[in-house]
């Protein structure tokens, strides 16, 4: 389908706060994944941030999870002056969502996450008895944003109260609840939206990403591989390389201290803009070179190959990365950050489920976007915010902690947990994929268990 | 040194900042696939580096574009049409007696052709005439830049006669302390064909030297490699530029070599 360009943008305009704009055309241009039968109807987890029922497809030999179509996150700050009275005009919001629609992909996946502004500015006293601790870092689990060796100095580190992130298979149903939470509740003040999609290449054809970045525009979106998962090619859902179901949870690797015990089934939610420009990705790097840059340096996979199995068998270690980089002066985007994303031996779980080593830790939630930065923004000088889209990802992960995924962003620098420097400026073409992006914004929360997301501490405070 | 007798002065490309890879990080040496070569080869960095000084870039391109003119002296014009259905075009007039000076310099046929993106023509020797150059081997590159829009346009095209294998280019990198030459195909990352008129052409998205960071076709002809590349850059994106490169193919007539007395 080709549209307008004008149209495009004008649909981009008019995404703003009034629906998702541009981002309509998405099912126009694919349909919505098959499902497995739900099977879960009523029994919700308590967790907010895990989605059952989630199609497993394989790739060129690769199970591959099948995630949700439609994506947006909206951000804000607290309204409401009276918290108690807000915990409870939110919290019959969400479950009114929930009458409506079951917990997974086809219905709504609703993630209430709470920024450390709200914590300090909102329920200061009760944070500081209950706010997990994470006893590896000697830190707390939730910490300021910070930038890293490769961010700009213009990434903003922000300072929102609070994100909701909703994922469906129907944008009717992202939309009903930005609805619900932000225009029929009077609790928040919107900072921004942020849409996007995942997905859509899985049946042939030349995918949801390249169709989408070439109606926009997009210089460089009309060399998307046919069939991309994302805007950059490679496929990045595959089930080895994504957490377990309750991994991520702050409890269940022991990296955090739950004190009383009130965030038991939360987790911790980064979340970061990256723009990225395609036109350097396909224009400067052969395959072969994506393929190193990505993955490992001299990893050889099928010509064409999207999906390369990243199996527990094929994780690095430090010794590997620094090994590697010393003979080829490049060290993989995946090989650098598995030594801190995947258990290096095997774990029993707070549960008693056993994780073997080569496990995945981080459960990543991330969308490709044409927003820049945002569909909307309070602050449109502030975010550089722009009509024009741009590709990028809305880079949503959960981890145990703030260090957890810290950890993660610094290997992915060259920075080794073990404190070994692998120096590859951040630029520096051995960088290959990771100099194509740019981090705009960042921000840490902390995401409640289920019976806690709305307010969470104020009935304490 | 005589007129046409060094290599490209690729080096002296200048780019747009639109990506800057670490200073010495890589650096991409020109054609290796020649037989011969002479000082003119230089180094430099594959990043997207800044332009060099103006007088420098002035200088190197006004020597290149004198001595293009002054190999051309007086030559008849011998347009044939690349291909039957468009027998009518012929190679502009005023842009003729380059393409046939260089077709009989090569004693092979050169590609001539008859539309370029604004604001370029393809004059050999006029205003936007930017890189001229005839290897031993008769391998030619010919490029046309303008800068004078705040955007740089910029246009090659290059024959191999007489093979039709994609050149080898040298890169050089930097590894820690240590620098690291290898070769790489000059044109890589095909991306699909196209057939235009009497052209069967591959779409190459990955190139070296003049070409980097742009779109480039390349197709054969007897026997012979040919190729044209633009450079993609905010006013001629991805899209735009493989609209440009192809209504710039369906023009392309061949210029036959006269023989030489």
């Amino acid at each position: 389908m080709r549209l307008d360009r004008r149209r495009f943008l004008g649909a981009a305009a008019a995404g703003a706060l009034g629906g998702a704009g541009l981002y309509e055309l998405v099912d126009r241009l694919t349909a919505a994944p098959a499902r497995p039968a739900a099977a879960r109807i009523g029994a919700r987890p308590p967790e907010q941030h895990v989605l059952d029922d989630l199609a497993v497809i394989r790739q060129d030999g690769v199970e591959v999870i099948v995630p949700p179509l439609h994506h947006a996150v909206v951000t804000g700050t607290v309204k409401a002056g009276d918290l108690r009275t807000a915990r409870r005009d939110l919290e019959a919001a969400l479950q009114e969502l929930e009458s409506r629609y079951e917990q997974t992909p086809r219905g709504l996946g609703i993630t209430v996450a709470w920024g450390l502004p709200y914590f300090r500015r909102h329920v200061s006293h009760a944070a500081d008895r209950h706010l997990p601790f994470d006893r590896r870092a000697q830190k707390a689990a939730l910490l300021d944003a910070r930038r890293f060796p490769s961010d700009p100095e213009s990434t903003i580190l922000e300072s929102n109260d609070v994100a909701v992130l909703l994922r469906s298979d129907r944008l009717a149903h992202v939309q009903d609840a930005e609805k619900t939470l932000f225009d029929h509740l009077d609790v928040f003040e919107r900072t921004s939206i942020r849409r996007g999609f995942v997905g859509g290449g899985f049946d042939g054809g030349p995918g949801l990403p390249k169709q989408m970045a070439t109606a926009a525009g997009v210089s460089g979106g009309d060399l998307i591989p046919d069939g991309s998962e994302l805007f950059l090619g490679f496929t990045s859902t595959q089930k080895d390389g994504l957490g377990p179901r309750l991994i991520a949870n702050h409890e269940t690797l022991g990296y955090v201290d739950l004190r009383g015990g009130y965030f038991h089934g939360g987790t911790h939610m980064h979340l970061s803009h990256i723009a990225e420009d395609l036109e350097a990705w396909y224009l400067n790097f052969q395959s072969q070179e994506r393929v190193d840059t990505v993955f490992r340096p001299g990893l050889h996979v099928r010509p064409g190959a999207q999906t390369v199995r990243q199996a527990p068998q094929d994780v690095s270690t430090e010794r590997q990365v620094a090994r590697t980089f010393a003979s080829t002066g490049r060290f993989g985007h995946s090989a650098s950050i598995q030594p801190t994303s995947r258990l290096p031996h095997d774990v029993v779980g707070a549960d008693g489920t056993v994780y073997p080593k080569g496990t995945a830790v981080p459960q990543r939630a991330d969308f490709n976007t044409l927003d820049n930065p945002f569909a909307w923004t309070a602050d449109a000088r502030r975010d550089s915010f722009s009509t024009q889209p741009q590709a990028g990802v809305h880079f949503v992960v959960f981890n145990p902690s703030s260090d957890d995924f810290h950890r993660n962003r610094m290997a992915m620098d060259g920075v080794m947990p073990d404190g070994t420097k692998l120096p590859l400026p951040p630029n520096a073409r051995g960088q290959g994929i990771n100099s194509i992006l740019k981090t705009t914004h960042r921000q840490n929360f902390l995401v409640p268990p289920r019976r806690h997301r709305s307010f969470p501490l104020a009935e304490l405070a | 040194m005589s007129a046409g007798d060094g290599d490209e002065g690729d080096s002296r490309k200048s780019f747009a900042s639109r990506h800057t890879f670490g200073a010495g990080d890589m650096s991409v040496g020109a054609l290796s696939g020649a037989r011969h070569r002479t000082g003119l080869e230089e180094t430099r960095p594959r990043d997207l580096a800044a332009p060099s000084s103006g007088a420098t870039l002035g200088a190197v391109r006004a020597f290149l574009v004198a001595a293009a003119v002054a190999a051309s002296l007086v030559v008849v014009a011998v347009a044939v049409p690349a291909r039957t259905a468009h027998a009518a075009a012929r190679c502009p007039a005023s842009w003729a007696p380059g393409w046939q000076k260089l077709a009989n310099r090569i004693q092979a046929p050169v590609y001539c052709p008859t539309w370029m993106p604004a604001p370029l023509d393809a004059k050999i020797g006029g205003p936007v005439a930017d890189g001229y150059s005839v290897k031993r081997d008769r391998s030619y590159w010919v490029s046309f830049l303008s800068l004078d829009t705040g955007d740089e346009v910029h246009v090659n095209f290059r024959g191999y006669p007489g093979r039709t294998r994609v050149p080898t280019c040298v890169e050089t990198q930097t590894l820690g302390n240590r620098t690291v030459s290898s070769k790489t195909p000059c044109f890589a990352n095909a991306a699909g064909t196209v057939t235009v008129g009497a052209i069967h052409a591959t779409l190459y998205t990955v190139n070296q030297d003049a070409d980097q960071w742009h779109l480039l076709y390349a197709w054969r002809y007897r026997g012979s490699l040919y190729a044209v590349s633009e450079h993609v850059i905010s006013r001629y994106d991805t899209a735009q530029v493989k609209r440009n490169l192809l209504k710039l193919m369906r023009g392309l007539v061949l210029v036959q070599p006269q023989k030489q007395s």
